[in-house]
């Protein structure tokens, strides 16, 4: 095999051996030049080192042109077009474009199809990593593919790979397992996957898919006037029922432009001629029995010229080319599908004579001298009056709904100023509160003051004013009553401590006086007169005990006695 | 592992192999289609599948032997006026019932342009099968049964006057039908159409794999 590519290199002399003038022993590779492993490995090293300022404003350029010139600029540096071939095209150029192009939607779908499969796939260990790349593997090649190889081509890839997926499945003896409806869901997610990821590149790819859609499209407008008469359709016009059947038809094959992979689509059609079905059926009623193809494909005619959909030959191809070809040729959506393949194509050919009607009256018809009767006239319109009825039911349904976000909204409103109003009843009596305790702190802070005012005094006891901080930190909680400490005064201590702060109210201007009045001659008796105080006040209790946690203060106050 | 891969079949029958045929149905419309495939279906299940909402669309199996033939009948329209459209339905079909009514000359004329197209157009080694169908109105007979015999044998078709009213010689058309087709190999003929399912062993399903 490698023989064969041997004209492709420059240096063609060993055919199999690596390429490595130098003479390297082991076996090369077309895939790497035609060097080994390790020579190919070097080599890429040297020419990504070379060629890296070229790099920097090729990748700056449009990705398109970009390919192309590589393209141009290939015979003339094979080296550097490899190089760019791989860094670029192969990693910067598809990752770019394939981020790129898959809008958030896209990547949606697919998250979504992951999960809807995940209890199949995750059945056989490898298969899913074995799926993942092989429908990347094809992803990349139909990206890389769709510019320039021609519709035919791309869709006997795809048949292919569908082939190659089956085969896959049926061959590999991992997979032996599976049974054969799992065997086609697997497909079926394949299928699913790829062609959602691929959909922008391989629906209405080319400009005579698009010339074909506007022409059958104009020629459907202009088929306006056909109604269910010169079809010979059996439809009950005066049955609501059945006039709903018809839209649903309609609204479904319109919904086929929307989906976006084949299976979807089919499914639209499907679901489409079954609604067709009811129709003939009469409705829910049930008052005929099945309906034959002979009246069935009237029906789906009349429902194809009133629905008018957009990009309809698009879509038809679509689907022929890259739904996988044994769903077409057989299975009920095959069928429905080969139905309304009949209809466009009956559409395309509509004359006269297949509407059994002289040729002077269609030609009437066509030019719209002539017009249909009211119904008809209101299918004409069909089209556009359906849509508009949707959209105004959906804006009924955005108005209900926004209703209730405004009264939702109201309410709240009101919750919130009711929150308002009682939050600010429950302030203002927190705030009477706490000015009752700022009004005991301003007292307390006098007395505190007055307390300081002593210390001066005192200059043979200088520890006194330390006393609150000597004292342990379990006991602060205790202490913050005192009105020495009036740092600790804090919130949880200010409900209990606010009824014996308001004793203390009173108390204080006597003990306040008791104490400035001791403090005038401090040196005869403190400790009697500290007792005094405890007897009196509340805040004066841990006073006796300052001596007890500071012996050395009880040393001063002995030597101050002694004094 | 085993018992999971048991295929569910509706009728029960011991598996076996499965060949899955696609066969159209043409002829002039009222001449009674429908109502011949229908009483195919029906006779044998006694009630429509699920699907069956209407006529257009059936499948049904029939056991030959070992063998599991299972009919996708396609239902076309008869008009004249769809009369072109006619080849995108029996494409890739390897069977076709050509159905004319016995109270009526014309629909044996048409019946014989069906044949003669399908001989024409149609997949190579298609089975083709001509109903007399009406057999039931046997008292108002327009198409001898000699005339339909001798066309039948002159151009290798199958050939049996059935009635869909009284359900005389439908299934057997059917069954002849299904004896007719190959079921050895895998009827690739078409290209495309055909799906053979065959069972590697007991432990593979065999249901087949269309929807």
């Amino acid at each position: 095999m490698m023989s064969f590519k041997k004209g492709n290199f420059r240096i063609g002399e060993a055919e199999l051996k690596c390429k490595k003038a130098n003479g390297c022993d082991y076996y090369g590779n077309p895939q790497w030049d035609g060097f080994c492993s390790k020579c190919y490995k070097d080599i890429q090293r040297h020419r990504r080192m070379n060629a890296s300022p070229k790099k920097a404003p090729i990748n700056k350029t449009s990705e398109k042109q970009d390919l192309k010139k590589v393209g141009s600029t290939e015979k003339k540096s094979k080296l550097s077009y490899l190089k760019m071939f791989n860094t670029i095209k192969s990693k910067d150029d598809i990752s770019e474009k394939s981020k790129k192009d898959y809008d958030p939607l896209i990547a949606k779908k697919l998250d979504q199809l992951d999960v809807e499969y995940m209890p199949i796939l995750s059945e056989t260990k490898s298969l899913r990593t074995d799926l993942k790349k092989q429908i990347h593997n094809f992803c990349q090649m139909m990206m890389m593919s769709h510019l320039q190889s021609p519709v035919d081509i791309q869709s006997e890839l795809t048949q292919h790979f569908y082939q190659n997926i089956l085969d896959m499945l049926n061959n590999n003896y991992s997979y032996d397992e599976l049974s054969q409806e799992k065997k086609e869901q697997i497909l079926d997610y394949t299928e699913k996957y790829s062609m959602i990821k691929l959909y922008k590149f391989l629906f209405c790819m080319t400009l005579a898919d698009e010339e074909e859609d506007l022409a059958i499209q104009k020629r459907i407008r202009q088929l306006n006037w056909v109604n269910a008469k010169h079809l010979d359709c059996d439809i009950d016009k005066t049955n609501a029922q059945i006039i709903e059947l018809v839209y649903k038809a309609i609204l479904e094959l319109l919904d086929m432009d929307s989906a976006t992979a084949p299976q979807d689509k089919l499914a639209c059609v499907v679901r489409c001629c079954r609604h067709i079905f009811g129709v003939l059926q009469g409705g829910n009623n049930g008052m005929k029995g099945p309906a034959s193809a002979d009246d069935f494909l009237p029906v789906l005619i009349f429902v194809v010229l009133k629905a008018n959909p957009v990009r309809l030959k698009s879509n038809l191809h679509y689907v022929t080319r890259f739904c996988n070809a044994s769903r077409l040729m057989s299975g009920e959506a095959g069928y429905y599908f080969t139905n309304l393949c009949c209809a466009v194509s009956f559409i395309e050919n509509i004359n006269a004579e297949l509407l059994s009607m002289n040729i002077e009256e269609f030609e009437q018809y066509m030019n719209g001298t002539l017009v249909s009767d009211t119904w008809d006239s209101a299918l004409i319109i069909c089209e556009g009056m359906h849509q508009m009825f949707e959209q105004l039911a959906l804006l009924a349904d955005l108005k209900r709904r926004n209703i209730i976000i405004v009264d939702d909204a109201l309410k709240l409103k009101n919750e919130m100023s009711d929150f308002k109003d009682s939050f600010m009843d429950q302030f203002a009596v927190l705030k009477e509160v706490y000015t009752i305790i700022d009004d005991c702190d301003e007292t307390n802070n006098k007395m505190a003051v007055s307390i300081d005012d002593y210390d001066p005094l005192c200059s043979s006891l200088p520890s006194w004013t330390m006393t609150p901080q000597v004292i342990q930190p379990a006991e602060r909680t205790r202490t913050s009553s005192s009105c020495t400490d009036v740092d600790s005064w804090d919130i949880h201590s200010a409900e209990t401590v606010s009824l014996h702060s308001l004793d203390t109210c009173f108390n204080t201007p006597q003990g306040n006086n008791e104490i400035s009045g001791s403090s005038l001659e401090p040196t005869i008796n403190v400790q009697p007169q500290l007792d005094e105080i405890q007897e009196i006040s509340i805040q004066g209790w841990q006073i006796p005990s300052i001596p007890c946690e500071t012996g050395g203060k009880e040393i001063t106050n002995s030597k101050m006695n002694t004094q | 592992m085993a018992n999971r891969a048991v295929p569910q079949r509706p009728n029960g029958q011991t598996p076996g192999k499965i060949c899955q045929f696609k066969l159209v149905l043409l002829g002039e419309s009222s001449v009674g289609k429908s109502s011949l495939v229908l009483r195919f279906v029906k006779g044998q299940f006694h009630e429509y599948q699920e699907s069956t909402i209407g006529a257009a669309f059936l499948t049904q199996t029939i056991h030959l032997n070992d063998v599991a033939v299972k009919f996708e009948i396609w239902d076309t329209a008869g008009q004249e006026r769809y009369h072109s459209l006619a080849p995108m339905y029996y494409r890739g079909a390897q069977a076709a019932i050509v159905v004319y009514d016995i109270t009526n000359q014309d629909t044996f004329e048409r019946a014989k342009n069906w044949v003669k197209e399908l001989q024409r157009q149609a997949t190579p080694g298609i089975v083709i099968a001509l109903a007399g169908n009406k057999l039931d109105l046997n008292t108002m007979r327009s198409v001898q049964t000699d005339e339909s015999q001798t066309y039948a044998y002159e151009n290798g078709l199958l050939f049996m006057e059935t009635s869909a009213k009284t359900s005389a010689n439908v299934t057997e058309i059917f069954k002849a039908i299904a004896e007719k087709l190959p079921k050895n190999e895998t009827t690739n003929t078409a290209g495309q159409g055909r799906r053979l399912v065959e069972s590697e062993g007991a432990n593979k399903s065999l249901s087949s794999c269309c929807k």
